[in-house]
């Protein structure tokens, strides 16, 4: 579960050409400050992750704030 | 995914608060304070106006999550100037966004039938740059110290798009954000 995130967040990174922070992944990596995930960058892994599990991490108004924090909602 | 909606009196304190949160204004040419009588006013005047149509931002049919503006609509040359803002802080950490403005340019190509849109970022709105350069907007102007805000002059930026560049475009945010998913 958590690889298929990491790859959907690596990919995402790739496309816009800022490979340079894969470095700063982990659990507890922000997914702005750290990975510098933009408004169409969590758009597009919101729904490849509602896509791949069916779950919206965003449900119930909760915000994840880190990776871990989409990982446990999953 | 996204609809519009038009404003009624029982969205006004929703959009006054949106509009004088921090995450909003901060972005916005202005800060204003606005009470309640302005924000009727507001609503009168906007009602009257003919060159403009304001929209509430619904997600999934059921949660209003923002406004967008097309000003300045010009019938003959087909083209208007365009604004929004997320005001619900969960749609905003969730992209919510890039996803809706995915909908207003179809909103304002296919349903307002424009030829181009507008638009004015301050350079210091580093999201809206990257959201605009993605959806490929061309830059056509640079506004050098053109808005005076928290004390300074800051540069602003002129945006267009094309219905013609839209149109090579969409395919690719259609697949991500289309009608057809979980909505």
């Amino acid at each position: 579960m958590e690889e298929k995130v990491k790859s959907f967040i690596e990919q995402i990174l790739i496309d816009n050409g800022e490979e340079d922070c894969l470095k700063n992944y982990s659990l507890n990596a922000n997914l702005k400050d750290d990975l510098g995930l933009d408004s169409f960058s969590l758009a597009l892994l919101t729904v490849q992750i509602e896509d791949e599990f069916d779950i919206d991490v965003f449900d119930n108004g909760y915000i994840p704030k880190t990776v871990g924090d989409i990982i446990s909602q999953l | 995914m996204i609809d519009f909606l038009d404003i009624t009196e029982e969205d006004l304190e929703t959009i006054r608060t949106w509009r004088t949160s921090q995450p909003v204004t901060r972005y916005q040419y202005t800060d204003p304070n606005i009470s309640e009588q302005d924000q009727i006013k507001w609503f009168d005047n906007i009602k009257k106006d003919t060159t403009s149509i304001y929209k509430i931002i619904r997600y999934k049919n059921k949660q209003k999550i923002g406004l967008v503006s097309f000003t300045e609509i010009d019938e003959l040359n087909r083209r208007c100037v365009w604004g929004f803002y997320i005001g619900d802080e969960a749609a905003r950490a969730r992209g919510l966004g890039a996803v809706s403005t995915y909908f207003i340019l179809n909103y304002v190509f296919e349903n307002l039938k424009m030829n181009k849109i507008l638009a004015e970022v301050l350079a210091f709105n580093k999201e809206a740059l990257k959201l605009n350069h993605k959806f490929g907007f061309h830059q056509e102007a640079h506004y050098r110290q053109h808005r005076f805000k928290y004390g300074e002059f800051h540069d602003s930026y002129g945006f267009a798009l094309l219905k013609s560049d839209w149109i090579k475009n969409k395919s690719y945010f259609e697949k991500i954000f289309s009608n057809g998913r979980k909505s």
